[in-house]
């Protein structure tokens, strides 16, 4: 089995969902590629090689460094020179403009919002839950084009695999062309390394503690909270969409459906009534805590610890403990 | 400047039901517009309030003969509408759909193709990127805000790690986010104005395609299976004025808090 990944490199490194990735297509596939679009792949060859890729290709035009349209343009240039069964990619904003516009360039089959991927009689077969998550759908893919698999972030777990010493480096030779002619208009605030454009902020689709805030934080005060909240447990406020509408918080906030969609350890819903919109964002992390006064609140149903409580006392109060505890602990 | 809005009708937001032997949704009420699509739609009258519009036309791919969501956008201030209403649609994927809805387009010639960023039913994200590939076209996803002027079009996006400026030529696609604007409920005029808009009804073949471009034969992939989800077990449940302690004693119990 064939398998190129199209990984995302964040200030220097594989994202942790291309780590993952690459990793779980190492468990399923004997010749697993990993794809970068950087000026030099030389830093990122240890890593993954470390996940199980055999080769790592590097697309080093600059062209493609910041525009998704090159990169439309080298994968299928790419795939018009290689065969690969599969290519993978962890959706993004861009990775998911690039892997549509390529199935259409190719006229390959493209599944998306994957959770899972495996091989079955030789082929590939994906896992999409849908309606809500409340129906798990078994996909596959048809015809001549390599089969194209977007996953949900945070939802492909990094397999132990046997790491490949020293991956083949492949620079890939194509002049792709940027067709599309986007220019990114303010450049201010991105980081070294960080696609064009882009701010800088705690990322919540990596965090691994998140306390979020929802309707139930009453007003925009109530945010203050939830901070707190967050900083005690070393984890990253988040907000659900009614909060980010009221204009209480910006969306990179947002977690739900059209926001983002994480998976920490541990996720604390302050106030989140559950509503479809943000169970699809969250309702795959380890741990859920949910705090609200209604019993009947639906998130109540998709939880671990559900704390039928007034936030405004509970909140603090936890606050007050885990600041005594770790005063303790630090004495 | 003329604006395409291509509109999605989707099922209702009650609980839906898969039919296990097709793989579709078993219907359940009449189809709605499709929320993000409501946006596109409002973006474009507003563009018309802000800019100028020669004109606004609403295009629907559909397998049903439910015009209400179509109507719908006409009376939020769309001019006319263009649906390609055929049997062989059915159970087409986004390669197929993508197909009829570019057909479509290179008949209307519009200069800005606006739509939903995605859809409620499928949660894909996917359309707005294919569609442009078709036209070979820029697309602009996930837009929060959009400025036209002369040829020069402005969006501000959102990303993972937040917003982006980013600045194209007409002809291009946008596809818009929810937080583009609030759209607003048709008047009673507008509805009564929408029923005497034009709407055209064509089949695959007015717009040149054959029945093997879409359904199952024009789409690059296939649904084996359905099955439940793994079920979540009840959750413990803590009140009382213990709750606080009580859930610092769950988390240290299982290495949650350092």
């Amino acid at each position: 089995m064939r398998l190129l990944v199209v990984c995302e490199v964040r200030d220097g490194a594989p994202s942790t969902d291309s780590f993952a990735l690459v990793s779980h297509a190492a468990s399923l596939g004997d010749d697993v590629g990993a794809l970068v679009f950087v000026p030099t792949a030389d830093e990122l060859v240890a890593a993954l090689g470390g996940a199980g890729a055999r080769r790592v290709l590097a697309v080093e035009h600059e062209a493609a460094a910041t525009s998704t349209a090159a990169r439309v343009d080298a994968v299928a240039l790419l795939c018009s020179r290689q065969t690969f069964d599969g290519v993978l990619f962890p959706a993004s904003v861009r990775a998911t403009d690039l892997a549509a516009a390529l199935a259409v360039r190719l006229g390959a089959g493209l599944n998306w919002d994957l959770t899972d991927v495996r091989v079955a009689d030789g082929a590939l077969r994906a896992t999409r839950p849908i309606l809500g998550d409340a129906t798990l759908a078994d996909v596959g893919w048809k015809g001549d084009g390599p089969a194209l698999a977007l996953f949900r972030p945070g939802s492909i777990a990094r397999v132990d695999v046997e790491p490949v010493p020293a991956p083949t480096v492949e620079v890939v030779d194509v002049e792709p062309h940027d067709t599309w002619g986007l220019v990114s208009v303010t450049t201010a605030g991105a980081e070294p390394g960080a696609e064009s454009g882009e701010s800088a902020g705690p990322r919540l689709d990596e965090a691994d503690v998140i306390v979020a805030g929802g309707r139930g934080l009453g007003t925009s005060d109530g945010l203050a909270l939830v901070r707190e909240l967050a900083e005690v447990l070393d984890g990253v406020p988040a907000v659900s969409m009614p909060v980010v509408s009221q204009g209480w918080a910006p969306y990179s906030m947002q977690v739900g459906q059209t926001g983002t969609i994480v998976k920490p350890r541990l996720y604390v819903a302050c106030g989140i009534s559950g509503q479809l919109q943000h169970r699809v964002g969250m309702e795959r992390s380890g741990t859920i805590v949910a705090v609200n006064t209604d019993p009947t609140a639906p998130i109540f149903t998709f939880c671990d610890v559900a704390v039928v409580a007034d936030l405004n006392v509970v909140v603090p109060q936890l606050v007050e403990l885990l600041r005594a505890r770790r005063a303790g602990a630090a004495g | 400047v003329k604006v395409a809005v291509c509109v999605k009708v989707v099922a209702p937001r009650t609980p839906l039901h898969l039919d296990p032997a097709t793989s579709r949704l078993v219907p359940t009420g009449a189809g709605v517009l499709n929320g993000l699509d409501r946006n596109a739609v409002e973006e474009a009258v507003r563009l018309r309030e802000r800019v100028g519009v020669d004109e606004i036309v609403v295009v629907a791919v559909t397998d049903s003969a439910n015009l209400v969501p179509v109507r719908e956008a006409l009376a939020m201030g769309a001019d006319r509408a263009v649906v390609v209403s055929d049997d062989p649609v059915a159970g087409s994927d986004l390669l197929a759909v993508s197909d009829v809805l570019a057909s479509v387009l290179a008949l209307e010639e519009p200069d800005l193709v606006l739509l939903g960023g995605q859809s409620d039913d499928a949660n894909g994200a996917v359309m707005p990127a294919a569609l442009a590939e078709r036209l070979g076209w820029p697309v602009l996803a996930q837009a929060v805000a959009l400025v036209v002027e002369g040829d020069v079009v402005d969006v501000d996006r959102q990303t993972e790690t937040g917003y982006e400026s980013l600045r194209t030529t007409l002809p291009c696609v946008v596809a818009v986010a929810d937080g583009i604007n609030v759209s607003r409920y048709p008047t009673l005029k507008g509805r009564n104005d929408a029923r005497r808009k034009p709407v055209a009804l064509l089949a695959l073949a007015d717009v040149g395609l054959g029945a093997d471009a879409v359904g199952p034969g024009g789409s690059g992939t296939v649904v084996f299976a359905l099955a439940d989800p793994p079920v979540r077990p009840e959750p413990l449940r803590l009140d009382g004025p213990t709750a606080a302690a009580d859930l610092l004693a769950y988390l240290v119990e299982r290495e949650l808090v350092r």
